[in-house]
């Protein structure tokens, strides 16, 4: 591993000074990913080497996890998803959010992987994992995946870049209506999780608004809604510690049995999770049965451009958005 | 680069090491501290080899830089056995044929032996689910599952 | 089980004699071997398929704190390396063939200052054009990787007039066209098989340590003999100068057969004068290991309307990489291409097996090396012609299958052939003619036979005064429990319990030769070596006992732990332990017998097995669970049924990765699946149920009367589980691993 300065800090007010004071510095909180990143060795003209690490998991209070009925669940972007998992304020109340951090990687992984980090976290993809590849999202010119390899490449939304959003908690947040603090030179602000991941169109080399000197310091989760009911599904490779081809977060609110609202949320097909306001279109205002789901998962997918090596993703998401509704629903 | 101290406490022992801060803590275990347990597979944290315990939890090692490590309580492979006695579940790995090249072992063991404390009696299920870090190369993983399944029984 | 209840040790499920030192970490590797003032090695490696080194500039390196030798290849002399043709540089001189090719190295005070003199050292490349594809790289305008293969030493002759081609092996057996004119049917078919990393969790590692004109080699390697002639080739240096230590391996394989980064350390240790470890990542071991080959392997195959197989050409192609170094056999070629028609009963056959040079990196030995590629097309091909003439897969294989008295396709007489009896066995096990319970699930099976490897090996064994005998071999154990396995024989023939039996393992020095590990060998000549050295020494402790006891020592027997007086009068006995310490008395130190054993010939007998595998194919995405394999063996006296199972166990698993989850993707020349997150070994959760049926005679050459099982249990599984899916679904997937998304296509693609 190439050489780095490790800097412990003990607020997060230290933490972001030291990003802002330098370039090339990187807030480290768990390290599963970054520490992989820098072992590769991935640099490029937008990808700096990141050589001075903040420690932020030395930050007391950023791990707390608090629970109300009335302000809902505040998460410290620090909590480990094992103590996420384990904690019993999110499994009575929020069970998509316990099913959905017990999926990532190992449990050795998920005992230090932090849920900031694995909202943060890099996407996948071999061309920008492979140091030999200068590709758009190191400032190269090019996406490799077009002309190469891509059976886990982008079904849907993919332009320039066609990486795939990697995070099983990501999706969740989303259908859980969750929101993002975040702390910056300038303060604080809350942002939707609706509005914190952005595409290639908006930025190609990023995934996410954070700024270089902004850190994610908690999420916050509104109340339980009462008869609502949710599901998460994913589907890999192999059956444990891998990546999800397709995941799905599915909250539905019901109302005598018809679906009043819903959040139907996708990662693994688009470069930021997927909320398929499509399905959520069909199924508004009506009983889930079989028949409703297929006909929600075709309209979720009817946008899918998919690639050379992918396509079979497209069933793959049809599919789990079926199974998921059926499950969400209990039909 | 400037080398800096850090302060670890392994197996109940208190160490101090200088090195470099770009170290992750296998490797500071292995070759400054000498005990070479633990592993190095992937250096990725795709093998779980360097599987040791931090305050108690399984996590793979190698993805840890060495100032991650201070202040906690590390547990390695060679503090698992008690006054020279080993623990359950390593000598159900030897009796169960669950061993082979060895060199997933040690780590393969420190899962094990986590899931079994906090989970005694763990269905296959949550065997399979609860070591699904660790890979194995030789056995094709039954007879671990066996040898795990043997330690829980034997608890019962 | 036919074992025989007399015996204490044999048979017994023991568990392995390093397991104490392995579960406490105590047990040293290469890279766990500590010596005071070691040095970290490392190696730059070319970013480039194919190009010229222009220039190489290390100054920068060399002037780095910490950096205490720094080589390229123009530092060296100018040797080949390989392990049958030498076509390899340790460091590229001029050109490199693949990326991932050592061009410079260097030693350091730490792996991390290390890592950085690499990027300090400047490279100017121009690069030249290259080819991956080996189908192109026969082809006459094709970029030529080598100048001369006639030049290096070890070549395969003669050497073939395509470009890039350096080994073909053909094999024929009747008369291939009047057996084509005679067939009522011919069916064509190619099969594509991808790259598969051994996946060994140990990475290679080495460490050379010079000290007073001797050379100390730690090496993860299977045989340290191979390791130390090589060593001395390439070196320039008498055999003996090198010692080789064996410390544990952490799995092999096939895979650590050559010396890596050996010669490399050698060369650092020179420079610094201080000792040099190399360890390389997985990251090195996925781009520039020594994976299985590719394969390409077409048929073109008769049959008689009845079902008869009567004529089967086979043609494997095999991309071996930018060099064949790897590749250890006579031959210079893939051993299993010589068993392209599979285990049938076939009058007329040719079978052609070509090895080329491309782009990429070099190909090298892996678990029953070929074998589980063929196998696979076999087996998929079989089956597909079965379907074709509307037959059962199993009766078509019943009909055709070799038998007592029968040659194999490539000429050779087989004996004890229990080829239909295992057949049978697996059918059953796996309920074959019983209908299968839900919609898209499918069952099929595949058929391999294998034979017992030989070859020279040597152990010394010792009894103390105590009577505690230590066997010391030379041929590490790679996991797979071979030295409990001589710990039991030991035990068994001189009547100890196994606590009173230690093996122990030696130096290059121990001993004048030992083959070492490979080839399915280990437990046939080491077992025997074993076997004889104990025969010898219960001879040296009957004479001790015969003199005391005052009889012929051929009148003794032993039983139960004593030497026992037979024929007339009151029976007399004198213990093991007590006839040790006479005879370790009388001899004045410990008792010791070395013994040499040429396993000779093994031609004509072979192990069968059958494989049902049963899958689950979800029709819409095209994802296949393997639900449950079946593996029907035909065995011998089996000596320890753990490691038994456990390689029946262990070999299932690492082909379920090759059929559907592994591949080492190579792109231009690069290889993408960088980690072992991308290349995916199979995971605690992907494990079938698993049957095992025994089909067991007492035969074979192997101590007791057993055969081989390490190579066997992995070649059926693709073909087994390729059969599956069409039964499942009705698509054929010729190329590996299985994919959902290959099963998605072929279903969209079905008419």
């Amino acid at each position: 591993m190439r050489p780095v300065k490790y800097l412990a800090a003990p607020t997060w007010r230290d933490a972001i000074n030291a990003l802002a004071k330098y370039p090339t510095a990187k807030a480290i909180a768990g390290g599963s990913d970054l520490l992989g990143w820098i072992k590769d060795d991935i640099t490029g003209a937008k990808e700096p080497q990141w050589d001075i690490l903040v420690d932020i998991r030395t930050i007391k209070e950023g791990a707390a996890i608090r629970f109300s009925r009335n302000e809902g669940l505040r998460i410290g972007s620090l909590a480990t998803l094992t103590d996420l998992e384990s904690a019993k304020e999110v499994q009575e109340n929020y069970p998509l959010l316990a099913s959905a951090v017990g999926h990532p990687a190992s449990p050795g992984i998920r005992n230090v992987g932090t849920i900031g980090g694995n909202i943060n976290q890099r996407p996948r993809c071999w061309y920008l994992r492979g140091a030999e590849f200068d590709c758009y999202k190191k400032g190269g010119d090019f996406c490799f995946a077009v002309t190469g390899k891509n059976e886990y490449h982008a079904i849907l939304e993919g332009e320039l870049c066609y990486i795939v959003h990697p995070s099983d908690v990501a999706p969740a947040l989303l259908a859980l209506d969750a929101k993002a603090k975040i702390l910056g030179p300038k303060g604080e602000k809350t942002v939707p999780f609706s509005e914190y991941f952005v595409g290639p169109r908006v930025d190609v080399i990023r995934e996410n608004i954070l700024q270089h000197d902004e850190v994610l310091t908690e999420i916050q989760i509104p109340p339980p809604v009462p008869s609502s009911k949710s599901s998460f599904l994913k589907v890999t490779n192999r059956g444990v510690y891998d990546f999800a081809i397709v995941n799905i977060a599915t909250w539905l609110k019901l109302n005598n049995g018809s679906v009043e609202d819903s959040r139907i949320v996708l990662s693994g097909v688009a470069p930021t999770p997927h909320r398929s306001t499509a399905a959520e279109g069909v199924i508004k205002g009506k009983r889930i049965d079989e028949a409703l789901a297929k006909q929600a998962a075709d309209q979720a997918l009817v946008r899918a451009r998919p690639m050379s090596d992918n396509a079979y993703k497209v069933e793959i998401a049809k599919t789990l958005i079926r199974r998921s509704l059926l499950e969400a629903a209990g039909a | 680069m400037a080398k800096q101290i850090f302060r670890l406490k392994v197996n109940g022992d208190n160490y101090e090491v200088f090195v470099e801060p770009n170290r992750c803590l296998h490797e500071v275990i292995r070759d400054e501290i000498g005990l070479t347990g633990t592993k190095e597979g992937c250096g990725t944290g795709d093998c779980g080899a360097c599987t040791l315990w931090i305050n108690g939890a399984p996590v793979t090692s190698c993805l840890m830089l060495v100032g991650e490590g201070e202040g906690a309580e590390v547990t390695t492979i060679e503090g698992l056995a008690r006054d020279g006695e080993l623990h359950p579940v390593q000598k159900a790995f030897i009796q169960h044929g669950a061993l082979q090249c060895g060199f997933c072992i040690p780590g393969m063991i420190m899962s094990a032996a986590a899931l079994l404390r906090d989970n005694p009696h763990p269905s296959e299920l949550e065997i399979r689910q609860g070591i699904a870090g660790n890979l194995c190369r030789c056995t094709g993983y039954t007879k671990i599952v066996e040898a795990i399944e043997a330690v829980a029984a034997g608890s019962r | 089980m036919t074992t025989s209840p007399a015996y204490t040790a044999i048979g017994k499920p023991i568990g392995q004699i390093e397991g104490p030192a392995k579960v406490s970490g105590k047990g040293a590797y290469t890279a766990d071997v500590a010596l005071p003032g070691v040095l970290w090695g490392k190696a730059l490696r070319s970013p480039f398929p194919h190009a010229r080194i222009v220039s190489v500039d290390t100054s920068r390196a060399r002037a780095l704190m910490g950096v205490h030798g720094v080589i390229t290849g123009r530092d060296l002399p100018d040797v080949l390396y390989g392990r049958r043709m030498r076509d390899m540089p340790l460091l590229a001189r001029d050109r490199v063939r693949f990326v991932g090719e050592k061009v410079a190295a260097v030693a350091a005070e730490t792996p991390e200052i290390a890592a950085e003199a690499l990027r300090l050292i400047e490279v100017e490349y121009q690069e030249l054009p290259a080819v991956f594809d080996p189908q192109e790289a026969m082809g006459p305008g094709a970029p030529r990787l080598h100048d001369d293969v006639s030049a290096y030493p070890g070549h395969r002759e003669p050497v073939s007039d395509l470009t890039n081609v350096f080994s073909v092996v053909r094999r024929t057996k009747g008369d291939l066209e009047q057996g084509f004119r005679e067939s009522d049917l011919v069916f064509e078919h190619t099969f594509t098989t991808p790259a598969q990393h051994q996946g060994y969790l140990e990475p290679h590692a080495a460490l050379v340590d010079i000290q007073q004109g001797r050379i100390h080699v730690w090496v993860s390697n299977k045989s340290p003999y191979a390791v130390r002639e090589q060593l001395a080739q390439v070196l320039g240096v008498p055999e003996e100068q090198i010692v080789v230590h064996l410390p544990h391996v952490g799995g092999d394989f096939g895979g650590k057969g050559a010396l890596m980064d050996a010669p490399l350390c050698y060369y650092l240790a020179r420079a610094s004068g201080r000792p040099v470890k190399m360890v390389m990542t997985y990251l090195e071991e996925l781009m520039a290991g020594n994976p299985r080959n590719t394969g390409v392997i077409t048929f073109k195959t008769g049959v008689k309307r009845d079902g008869r197989l009567w004529a089967w050409q086979a043609r494997c192609v095999w991309n071996t990489g930018a060099y064949g170094a790897f590749l250890p056999i006579p031959t210079v070629n893939v051993a299993g291409g010589m068993q392209s028609a599979g285990s049938y009963r076939i009058p007329h056959v040719e079978i052609e097996s070509l090895c080329i040079y491309t782009n990429c990196v070099p190909r090298g030995h892996m678990r029953s090396p070929g074998a589980p590629q063929v196998c696979f097309a076999v087996e998929s091909h079989v089956d597909m012609m079965a379907r074709a003439l509307g037959m059962d897969p199993l009766a078509f294989r019943l009909m055709n299958v070799l038998e007592e008295g029968d040659t194999t396709p490539t000429g050779e007489a087989l004996r004890d052939v229990h080829a239909k009896e295992t057949l049978q066995a697996a059918a059953a096990a796996s309920g074959w003619d019983t209908p299968k319970q839900r919609p898209h699930h499918g069952r099929g099976m595949a058929l391999y036979d294998r034979h017992v490897g030989s070859g020279l090996s040597t152990v010394t064994l010792t009894m103390a005064e105590d009577g505690r005998a230590t066997l010391t071999t030379v041929a590490p154990d790679t996991g797979t429990g071979s030295h409990t396995i001589l710990q039991q024989i030991v035990a068994e023939e001189l009547h100890l319990p196994l606590s009173q039996v230690g093996v122990t393992v030696g130096t290059t020095d121990a001993a004048p030769f030992d083959a070492g590990v490979g080839g399915s060998r280990t437990t046939h000549i080491t077992g025997q070596a074993a076997y004889r050295a104990s025969q010898e020494l219960k001879g040296l402790l009957a004479a001790a006992a015969a003199q005391v006891l005052g009889v012929a020592a051929d009148a003794l027997r032993l039983e139960q732990g004593s030497f026992v007086a037979t024929g007339s009068g009151a029976a007399r006995s004198l213990p093991v332990a007590e006839a040790a310490r006479l005879a370790t008395r009388a001899a004045g130190g410990p008792l010791r017998v070395q013994i040499t054993h040429d396993g000779g010939s093994t031609a004509g007998i072979t192990s069968f097995c059958v494989q049902v595998a049963d899958v689950q194919v979800d029709p819409e995405t095209g994802q296949v669970t393997v639900e449950r394999i079946v593996s029907a063996h035909d065995v011998g006296t089996i000596i320890n049924p753990l490691g038994h199972q456990g390689q029946i166990e262990g070999g299932i698993i690492q082909s379920l990765g090759f059929a559907t989850s592994e591949e080492l993707v190579i792109e231009e020349g690069r290889v993408t699946t960088l980690h072992l997150g991308e290349y995916k070994l199979p995971v605690m959760k992907d494990i079938p149920e698993l049957v095992t049926v025994l089909v067991q005679h007492p035969e074979g050459p192997v101590p007791y009367a057993g055969k081989a099982i390490g190579e066997v249990s992995n070649c059926p599984v693709a073909a087994a589980i390729a059969n599956a899916v069409e039964d499942a679904v009705g698509v054929r997937i010729t190329d590996l691993p299985i994919t959902a998304e290959k099963v998605y296509r072929a279903l969209r693609a079905k008419p």
